[in-house]
């Protein structure tokens, strides 16, 4: 389970592409800390691996964040999920989608794959607790069909973890 | 603010517009103003101006590939000439990114001016602000992001509003509010050399409508937006 694949999606625009390519190479240059991106040829998506930072909840542990960009990135936002395992937080589904404000209605073009990493962790890195979303079962019932978490109607209203 | 005295004989109609659609506001007006003056010096202004905004972001810390490509979609946008239908809504998106980065960076350079009006809108810093209010797609734009933008650009704006507070006698008042940029000196002596603002905007509850000057009347025409940032069931 991954999502849909790109695909089936329509390719990346040119803006997208070169924006992209612009961004792979200041992340090899700077990648940001506890992160390692996946090499592979595809531009469209990249998988990362996260490892949980020394200290919180999540140290030693490496879980797959896997990032779909659409045709008009950087003007739409990304689909990232965890490739289950999930870390059990309590805005991760057991399914690795994310609710994270940023990664749907607060997305803006300004932000990059490297500062929504350095969000995703520091969201781990606060938690205090390791569980599930108290509405996971329901939630991940509703997404068997493939449904990607970018046509989710998320609520926002938790800004402690 | 002052009531409009010959908002009467303008003949206003317009269309609504959409969300994203509130921004886009120095678009067509500025770039037909441009056009017809041909003037090279204020090409230079412009290219100055672009300049000034892409050193504001570099020293707020903005990696450069975050906004070149829209300050050279805005350049292209204004240099060619009316692509088709299409193409225009997917350059003006382009284009309002380009203004986001604009008012955003402006406010963040002169934040101390800003933070009192933003703190009267919401408990943020003006960093913060900036993050989530100016730069995702289909924010609104209020006061703060308006002044920001006609100070930023030097392009002064007219705001028309309706006054409902008049209509127990059956007629509604259009008022107007100009957001003169600070920069400009007519804007403070307000005498000698008054500022006369090409872009004329209705304010309808949650939007704007861009006004046309079109044969004596003001119209109000609609653009479709390609994408605009809704994630619903």
């Amino acid at each position: 389970m991954s999502g849909p694949s790109p695909s089936s999606r329509k390719g990346l625009s040119k803006i997208a592409c070169n924006r992209l390519q612009k961004e792979l190479v200041e992340w090899q240059v700077n990648p940001p800390v506890g992160f390692k991106h996946k090499a592979t040829d595809n531009l469209q998506r990249w998988v990362i691996e996260v490892n949980g930072a020394p200290g919180t909840l999540y140290a030693n542990e490496t879980y797959q964040l896997q990032v779909d960009f659409p045709e008009h990135y950087p003007m739409e936002a990304p689909q990232v999920i965890f490739i289950p395992p999930a870390p059990l937080h309590p805005h991760i589904y057991s399914n690795g989608h994310i609710c994270l404000d940023i990664l749907y209605d607060s997305w803006s073009p300004a932000m990059t794959v490297s500062s929504i990493c350095i969000s995703i962790l520091s969201m781990l890195s606060s938690s205090t607790v390791k569980q599930r979303p108290a509405d996971n079962d329901r939630y991940v019932k509703n997404c068997r069909n493939g449904r990607s978490p970018k046509e989710t109607r998320w609520w926002f209203h938790d800004d402690k973890v | 603010m002052q009531n409009l005295e010959d908002a009467d004989t303008h003949k206003m109609t317009s269309t609504q517009a959409s969300q994203v659609e509130d921004w886009p506001i120095f678009k067509d007006d500025d770039i037909e103003h441009i056009m017809e003056s041909q003037d090279q010096a204020e090409v230079d202004q412009i290219k100055a101006n672009l300049e000034q905004c892409r050193m504001t972001l570099q020293d707020l810390g903005y990696a450069e590939f975050t906004f070149e490509d829209f300050i050279t979609s805005y350049v292209e946008f204004r240099l060619t000439t009316r692509p088709h239908q299409v193409e225009i809504n997917a350059a003006a998106c382009l284009v309002v990114m380009f203004f986001r980065f604009v008012t955003s960076g402006e406010i963040q350079k002169r934040s101390e001016f800003f933070e009192p009006f933003i703190q009267g809108l919401t408990s943020a810093s003006t960093q913060q602000f900036c993050k989530s209010a100016v730069e995702p797609m289909g924010e609104e734009s209020y006061h703060v992001h308006i002044t920001t933008l006609s100070d930023a650009r030097g392009v002064p704006i007219r705001v028309l509003y309706l006054d409902r507070s008049s209509c127990d006698n059956g007629t509604v008042n259009v008022n107007h509010h100009d957001f003169l940029p600070v920069d400009r000196p007519s804007a403070n002596n307000g005498g000698a050399e008054a500022v006369n603002p090409f872009i004329t905007l209705l304010y309808l509850t949650g939007h704007y409508d861009i006004l046309h000057w079109l044969g004596g009347m003001l119209l109000g025409l609609k653009l479709n937006m390609p994408f605009t940032c809704s994630f619903q069931e």
